[in-house]
């Protein structure tokens, strides 16, 4: 049966035009409500609307973290005028009526049109305890209907259209949405496994997208234990997929490539190539994670190889991305900038946006690598425009972080701080704890290089006890190195020594590229020339083990450094 | 600027509830006094008196207080040096107390003086003054980080300081407590600033000063009370004329007559009032609100019916007014009528009928059905809820008398 997202009464279609000709026919501030009673009839009503709207549409999401609508607002460029709609008010309840009442100018200081979603109860409780800015209102729509079996109605329709999502708003509304159908669908009688199974995967994949990844995993599991009730193979290899994927960002790399090679094995029972396909994309990340870069360009040539057969322009401009990316790491620069151009061209011509923010930012990545500083800002600031209009915070804290990097490396330590600092406060929201470490590890960085020593260790220490819970080691190798250095500039000779060695273990160990390990192995060789090659070795052999240091080769590379400082 | 309106869709822009009639034009444009409006009371108070007033002034929400003291305002200008500011964007209404009032008055004073006036420079306060100013400011800001460059001019200095300290106390609360806690220790220092500067002004300018702060009634009851009952020495003490707007809720309290000692001076303004006591239409206040709807959009945009219904559905509030004309535009604009007529409002006023319907409970539907009997209040909270959800309004002339909302009425039937 064909069915989509139709308002359910001529009643409701009159509201639609009605809210719709306030927006249109209006050209300066407006506030007004929209009543509803399921999400369901709230989703299709948003969607009449936007289809008639000629205002692009700005949609946030209230919550009991995100309270505060005037925040938002002021955060959206004026002009040009939009149509704002706020959703789920009644999370925000009770602080959200002090703020909108205390700050209604705020509303009427802006062009835009801002429409708020409420249920009754919502409804009441602004009208009761937020007065002044209720008695604002140019009206309230009432989009409420009774339409029996609506919710599973809107289930089946969902989920018969593709994931697609315009910025984060358009996600956050998704998680709502999602929630609200579960709910919504689950006091219904005779329930589908199938549906369940599938709302909790989209909520799975728009938890994944916005960062949220615990709830990600949460829902993905109970993607995979509805899945198993309804005997569809294709539920359970997304499920699995998604928990690989999550495993995988959480560096849980066995956990993750254990998914992903079950995902696979359903995959290939079914002969699907296209899911297939981004299973290998998955464990092309997960060898790149370990440095193992021959492996992960193996798997991504090979999801490549099913993408350009199916004709897949999308996902084959990830893959050119990804190769990109390995070729970088490999410090094949050329071939990563060849790469990088190819999946930009796909993404600019389809207007994949949230692509082109990633690949500009890797072009930035590249012409830092080249030092070529101002090429680089150009491309950050570029991505970084596209982020924060999208609201893509964690694409955004990327841009911040090499922000910093450039400002830091022009000797702009309080510009450098600040970009470090909002990066870590969009790490610490979203609890990406990966981030969180490295903006601890940069702001270490900025209070060493102000001479600020007891400060630099309380960053790094926090830094390290973050990769530390993340139990991936190479994460950990800069870190420790950056300690030795403190040490030595504070001239704890044995105690640099110490820390250098660590670093240099696990660099060796994770066979992490040649750059990392001879820097590491250069600092050394200055620490041996500093203490003296006896008091060295020495130490060397208390903090590991008994070994013996390789002083032929520090030897070595103190010539060598002396060389070139002759 | 806006100007009258010719077609419903320029009316449906011009009859927009979130804003007030502020400029000198829109004044001019479109004001409409009302027959028992306490402004030329007001005035005459502030201009005919030798002692420095404080004046209440409160009013129904959306009953065009802004507006009035607008209209006040511009009318004073030739004998005033007048600061007026709204509260709620200096210190923040979440946790107001006197020492903010009293501090956020002295700030804007320090501003306004401060500022170049129209081309002639600033104002030539004594440099004594000023020192004394700037010394003040800096001591209760010894902790605050301002990041103010050097000024050649010490007025200019003040200048910045004041929107830069008023700004951080609306924004960050530790800034307010620190200052706060400052300023409560040295109040006394303050006041003799304010009235020092006061008097220059006055020697300079030959104005009096007069400081008029909105916003204030959508303080809470508690902290209304905390301000005008317990510290109403305070907000006396100021050696300048001051209108405090204050919440109409407190006139219902039982410590109201408290507030009255220490504020004799209380103006309530009244909204329009369109149906006497037995219910009758008072054609009076009808015409008047008619009058405010074809100030804005030329009266071929309305039927003579549409007008009169829409005055009778507002039930005397012009912001009522305003929101039931602007939903009737809509409706006439979707049927392509070149008017508003009957059914366009009588649609405009089932919506807004809707809205009481969804917020009132049934125990408050049944209070007014009583109020609608009696045309009288009691003394408790759940009135006093019905008063402030505008389902039950206050009438005056000789004497005062409760009704329910002419849209709410329909919703209260008769009883089995």
């Amino acid at each position: 049966m064909a069915v989509d997202w139709e308002v359910a009464s001529p009643e409701v279609a009159e509201q639609v035009d009605l809210l719709s000709l306030l927006i249109r026919d209006t050209d300066s501030s407006l506030l007004a409500f929209a009543l509803y009673r399921s999400v369901s009839e709230r989703e299709a009503a948003v969607r009449a609307l936007k289809e008639r709207l000629p205002l692009p549409v700005v949609e946030f999401t209230l919550s009991a973290q995100q309270k505060n609508p005037v925040l938002l607002l002021q955060n959206l460029p004026a002009p040009p005028r939009v149509c704002v709609f706020f959703y789920d008010a009644e999370e925000a309840l009770p602080e959200l009526t002090g703020y909108v009442n205390l700050q209604r100018e705020e509303f009427a200081e802006v062009p835009h049109a801002v429409i708020f979603w409420v249920r009754e109860h919502g409804l009441r409780e602004l009208a009761t305890h937020a007065p002044d800015f209720w008695s604002w209102r140019s009206g309230v729509f009432d989009f409420r209907s009774e339409q029996i079996g609506m919710p599973a109605r809107a289930v089946q329709t969902e989920l018969a259209e593709p994931l697609y999502f315009q910025d984060r708003g358009d996600l956050e509304r998704r998680v709502s949405l999602y929630q609200g159908l579960l709910r919504e669908y689950s006091q219904q009688e005779n329930l589908d496994e199938r549906f369940l199974a599938g709302i909790y995967g989209r909520l799975a994949s728009a938890f994944y997208l916005l960062g949220h990844l615990q709830q990600a995993e949460q829902a993905a599991r109970d993607a995979l234990e509805h899945s198993h009730h309804t005997g569809d193979l294709t539920l359970k290899a997304d499920s699995l997929f998604m928990l690989g994927a999550v495993a995988r960002e959480q560096l849980r790399l066995e956990e993750a490539e254990n998914y992903q090679q079950r995902n696979l094995a359903i995959l290939e029972k079914l002969g699907d190539e296209v899911r297939q396909a981004l299973s290998y994309q998955e464990l092309g990340m997960i060898a790149l994670e370990r440095q193992q870069f021959d492996q992960a360009e193996q798997w991504h040539r090979k999801a490549l190889g099913i993408k350009e057969r199916y004709g897949l322009e999308q996902e084959e401009a990830l893959s050119y991305h990804r190769l990109g990316v390995i070729a970088q790491m490999r410090q094949q620069f050329d071939e990563a900038e060849q790469w990088y151009r190819k999946a930009l061209q796909i993404a600019e011509r389809l207007g994949l946006e949230q692509m082109t923010v990633s690949t500009y930012h890797q072009l930035g990545l590249l012409a830092q690598e080249r030092q070529q500083f101002d090429e680089a800002e150009q491309w950050y600031r570029k991505a970084l425009q596209i982020a924060e209009r999208l609201g893509l915070e964690r694409n955004a804290a990327d841009q911040y972080h090499q922000l910093g990097l450039l400002a830091q490396e022009r000797q702009q330590f309080d510009e450098a701080e600040q970009w470090y600092r909002k990066a870590l406060q969009i790490a610490e929201r979203l609890g990406l704890e990966r981030n969180a470490a490295d903006e601890h590890h940069q702001l270490g960085n900025i209070a060493y290089l102000r001479q600020q020593f007891d400060g630099a260790e309380q960053w790094y220490r926090k830094a390290l006890e973050i990769k530390d819970r993340l139990r991936h080691p190479p994460l950990m190798v800069d870190t420790l190195a950056q300690i030795g250095t403190l040490r030595r500039k504070q001239n704890r000779l044995p105690e640099a020594l110490s820390w250098f060695g660590r670093a240099l273990v696990i660099a060796a160990e994770y066979q992490m590229p040649v750059a990392v390990g001879g820097q590491i192995f250069a600092d050394l060789a200055r620490v041996m020339n500093e203490m003296g090659e006896e008091e060295f070795a020495t130490a060397w052999r208390q903090n590991f083990k008994g070994q013996e240091p390789p002083l032929a080769l520090l030897r070595e590379m103190l010539r060598q450094l002396n060389g070139r400082a002759d | 600027m806006m100007t009258k309106a010719t077609n419903l869709r320029e009316a449906l822009n011009l009859l927009n509830p979130e804003q007030s009639l502020q400029t000198e034009n829109e004044l001019k444009e479109f004001f409409v006094a009302r027959r028992l409006s306490p402004l030329p009371d007001m005035r005459m108070l502030l201009q005919d008196t030798y002692d420095k007033q404080k004046v209440l002034f409160t009013g129904h929400r959306g009953s065009g207080k802004s507006t009035e003291l607008a209209k006040l305002v511009q009318e004073l200008q030739p004998d005033f040096f007048v600061v007026d500011y709204s509260i709620k964007k200096k210190p923040s209404l979440f946790d107001l107390t006197y020492v903010d009032v009293i501090l956020s008055l002295a700030l804007e004073l320090f501003r306004k003086a401060t500022e170049p006036v129209g081309g002639q420079g600033l104002m030539k306060i004594n440099p004594d003054v000023l020192t004394q100013i700037n010394l003040f400011t800096n001591e209760i800001t010894k902790e605050v980080e301002l990041e103010i460059k050097a000024q050649a001019e010490i007025g200019t200095e003040i200048n910045v300081k004041a929107v830069k300290l008023s700004s951080k106390l609306g924004t960050e609360a530790a800034t307010r407590t620190t200052v706060r806690e400052k300023v409560t220790h040295r109040l006394n220092d303050l006041l003799e600033i304010i009235d020092l500067l006061a008097r220059e002004i006055e020697r300079n300018a030959h104005k009096r000063t007069l400081v008029v702060i909105e916003d204030l009634d959508k303080a809470d009851l508690e902290t209304a009370k905390k301000l005008f009952y317990e510290h109403a020495t305070s907000l006396l003490a100021p050696e300048v004329d001051i209108i405090y707007t204050f919440p109409i809720a407190l006139r219902h309290d039982n410590d109201f007559m408290q507030v009255k000692t220490s504020f004799p001076n209380l103006y309530i303004l009244p909204i329009f009032k369109t149906q006497l006591r037995d219910g009758q239409p008072n054609e009076e206040g009808l015409q008047r609100l008619r009058e405010i709807l074809v100030k804005r959009a030329d009266a071929s945009l309305f039927t003579p019916d549409a007008l009169t219904a829409l005055a009778h559905c507002s039930s005397g509030i012009p912001r009522e007014l305003i929101s039931l004309a602007r939903r009737a535009c809509l409706e006439a604009r979707k049927s392509d009528r070149p008017q508003i007529d009957s059914d366009a409002v009588e649609r405009a006023a089932r919506s807004h009928r809707r809205d009481y319907q969804v917020t009132l409970t049934t125990e408050q539907l049944k209070l007014l059905k009583k109020v609608q009997e009696s045309k009288w209040v009691e003394n408790d909270e759940a009135y006093r809820a019905l008063l402030h959800n505008l389902s039950v309004l206050e009438y005056q002339n000789d004497e005062i008398w409760y009704d329910v909302h002419p849209v709410v009425q329909p919703l209260l039937l008769p009883e089995d």
